[in-house]
């Protein structure tokens, strides 16, 4: 096979033209007009393929059910809506990537998407510095602080607090903690040793029962896929609960590995990320019953809102037994509080539809009333607190109305001081 | 350490030491024996997982059925890639590194089509037996078991058959066994199709307890390839000697925090330290780590080291 080397002056020229072609597009980059055309492009970056994909799945199906939705009732201000979507591949060199080719080639009016919050700040200092307007619609593990950035996900305070007053009152105070090895999983193991710490508020709560924790935190890569060693230091700890951050496909597998060492039944499980990958539905019920999660959707909620939409959201999927779980059920939330915000401001725009957003916009979602907070950007809910069933779903335990992001309002105030593009972490 | 630990720590070790015995004995045929940098090896674990999905799920065979089909069917699709595509390559090992990896993708992209891209499980009877104060499944047993079993069928099978003879004569000295009347070309078929029937039988074993997708394989392709490299020239035993170095190496790590070191900030609860070692990923870095030394310290791998001494 004849071989030819690469000459380094071949090599210099392509690298000047390429780039000279990477930066070109930033030169012509001009504000799009989106008053003049029919149709207005519109931008999601998940995850279709990859590990990550038990949550870009759900993710898509609730972003292009809540897109075709609106396009149905007549669109935005008369126009419709152009979803433009790139497959991210869970790998994260994807994100920044294929937001600039949003922001510069397809000139969308909004982004919605990124999945673990090692994608989202990828990106997000694209976001910041085309000031594109953002939603991010996930669970994570709260304190972003971004004028362009909207989080319709729940956060620490919304998922711990109830998760450590219950575990606290049932299962007793000694907890084990395994957490995802990224940005998510240490941020949300320092703020859930706060709240376990306190007993389930991010000061101590007067009377309540104090948490510890046994053990050390154990932080493990998202591409373990053998928990071995892990089952067996829990087993020596012996927690009263193990709290479980663990993320993505390879992941599922420490539940079943833990219940094939019968251990489902001697040490329950709570968790801030089982189930909205749908988790539940992968494993037999006999591996995870009884596990509990909080969130503010579950497909079990009773309302005319959650009725419509699981019935279209079945006939869309083509399957009677689809489940939209809460990576579903909150992207078609960031849809629709975007296209209320766009509503109301009357243009695409991202400075009145920010303004209009920062207005206290609230609605009646299938999740129940949901309002998006004006200085901290992110969604107040009513959560959930729910076991799973012996039939691959959810029996909803205990509900709690009104519950804030309390952590990220306590520091973020992006309307007496909006020039904020940071995350916050407990000290 | 009390006793019930240490019986824990064995079998922690005998576990480690099984998974990378079962991802390396295919790969060490077609890699160590026969030369082939076969970069879909981690598809044929994939499809070898596949088959038992689809033959419990789709088919309702029992699980044990649907895990003797998988080294059946991957050998089979073993020996028609051969046919169709590395018999063309022999001898240039770039090019085969390249269609091979062609083939991964290929095969990686016609899972997902059929099967989707959705993680899906295989449950599995949950059994488990007690050691003092822990719990252990007895599944891990039966995969040790399982892996020395398919270990010594093949080390018979290479060191007392007809075929075995053969099959060492022609990649020994594929011209000299093919004018001894040696039909070579067969015979780089046969073992082909067997490293790939091992690799399937690996994920067929493996799949109940890890969950299946179609990028599974990517996941185990650098262990497969580290142990047969660190295990050297005498392909069997070599392997087992490197997965024996490696597995105990990454479950020692995994399991003991060695020492901790300080870190800046504010922590909760302070002090602010990492431990290094006592988890999977430090386990995982050990491995990685002990076999860039042993590879500086004994180039030719472990049994090459051995063939060096005599």
């Amino acid at each position: 096979m004849a071989r030819q080397r690469p000459n380094r002056r071949d090599f210099l020229r392509t690298a000047a033209v390429a780039g000279g072609v990477s930066v070109f597009p930033a030169v012509l980059r001009h504000r799009p007009s989106w008053a003049a055309a029919n149709t207005v492009p519109v931008g999601s970056l998940l995850d279709k393929t990859g590990g990550i994909n038990i949550y870009g799945l759900p993710a898509i199906a609730g972003t292009e059910y809540a897109v075709a939705e609106i396009n149905a009732k007549g669109g935005l201000l008369g126009k419709q809506l152009e979803l433009i979507q790139y497959d991210t591949q869970s790998d994260i060199a994807n994100f920044p990537k294929f937001a600039k080719k949003l922001i510069l080639e397809d000139q969308v009016a909004v982004i919605h998407g990124g999945i673990t919050s090692a994608s989202r700040e990828s990106f997000r200092p694209v976001i910041d510095e085309y000031k594109q307007l953002y939603f991010y619609n996930i669970i994570y593990e709260g304190g972003v602080c971004d004028k362009y950035v909207f989080v319709t996900g729940e956060t620490p305070s919304q998922q711990m607090g109830p998760l450590a007053k219950y575990a606290l009152k049932k299962y007793g105070t000694k907890a084990y903690t395994v957490a995802a090895d990224y940005n998510f999983g240490h941020i949300s193991w320092k703020w859930w040793d706060i709240f376990w710490r306190n007993g389930g508020g991010l000061e101590p709560v007067a009377g309540a029962k104090r948490g510890q924790h046994v053990g050390k935190v154990e932080f493990i890569p998202l591409d373990v896929t053998d928990f071995n060693a892990t089952i067996n230091r829990i087993q020596e700890a012996k927690p009263d609960v193990l709290m479980s951050f663990l993320v993505g496909g390879a992941h599922i597998n420490f539940y079943r590995q833990f219940a094939a060492a019968g251990l489902k039944n001697k040490i329950p499980i709570i968790s801030t990320t089982f189930g909205f990958g749908n988790e539940h539905i992968v494993l037999d019920a006999k591996e995870v019953e009884g596990l509990v999660a909080c969130y503010p959707y579950f497909d079990e909620l009773d309302n005319a809102q959650n009725r419509a939409l699981k019935a279209g959201m079945k006939k869309k999927m083509g399957n009677p037994s689809y489940y939209i779980g809460d990576a579903g059920a909150e992207s078609y939330n960031g849809w629709h509080f975007w296209a209320k915000g766009v509503q109301k401001a009357g243009s695409f725009e991202r400075e009145p539809v920010t303004k209009a957003l920062e207005s206290g916009i609230e609605w009646d979602s299938p999740m129940g009333r949901v309002k998006m907070d004006p200085a901290s950007h992110h969604t107040i809910f009513t959560m959930h607190l729910a076991a799973v069933n012996s039939k691959r779903g959810w029996n909803v335990l205990e509900s709690f109305p009104n519950i804030p992001p309390t952590e990220t309002m306590q520091l973020c105030d992006l309307i007496k001081n909006p020039n904020q593009h940071t995350q916050y972490q407990p000290k | 350490m009390s006793l019930d630990t240490a019986v824990i720590m064995v079998l922690e070790i005998l576990n480690s030491i099984t998974i990378l015995v079962l991802l390396a004995l295919g790969l060490a045929l077609i890699f160590g024996m026969m030369r082939i940098v076969n970069l879909a090896q981690g598809e044929f674990f994939t499809v070898g997982a596949f088959t038992v999905l689809a033959s419990t799920r789709y088919a309702h065979l029992p699980l044990w059925l649907g895990m003797l089909l998988a080294p059946l069917v991957v050998a089979g699709l073993g020996i028609a890639i051969e046919r169709a595509i590395i018999r063309r390559l022999y001898g240039r090992p770039l090019d085969v590194m390249l269609a091979t990896w062609g083939v991964s993708l290929l095969l990686i992209g016609l899972i997902t089509v059929t099967f989707g891209a959705v993680t899906q499980g295989i449950p599995f009877a949950l059994g488990n037996f007690s050691v003092g104060r822990y719990q252990y499944p007895e599944y891990r047993i039966v995969m040790t078991t399982v892996a020395a079993g398919l270990m010594l069928s093949v080390y018979l099978l290479f060191r007392y058959t007809a075929f075995g003879r053969r099959a060492r004569a022609t990649i020994a000295n594929p011209d000299m066994a093919s004018a001894a009347g040696i039909n070579t070309p067969r015979m780089f078929m046969l073992t082909f199709g067997l490293g790939a029937g091992l690799a399937g039988a690996a994920g067929a074993i493996m799949a109940p307890i890890v969950g299946v997708v179609p990028t599974m394989g990517v996941l185990y392709i650098a262990r497969a390839f580290i142990t047969v490299v660190v295990g050297g020239p005498i392909v069997l035993l070599g392997t087992l000697s490197s997965a024996s170095a490696l597995g105990l190496i990454e479950a020692l790590i995994s399991r003991f925090p060695l020492f901790t070191i300080a870190t800046a900030g504010h922590c909760t609860p302070p002090p602010c330290e990492i431990s290094i070692g006592g988890s999977a990923f430090f386990g995982q870095i050990a491995l990685l780590i002990f076999a860039i030394l042993l590879l500086r310290l004994l180039p030719q791998g472990i049994s090459g080291f051995w063939r060096q001494r005599q």
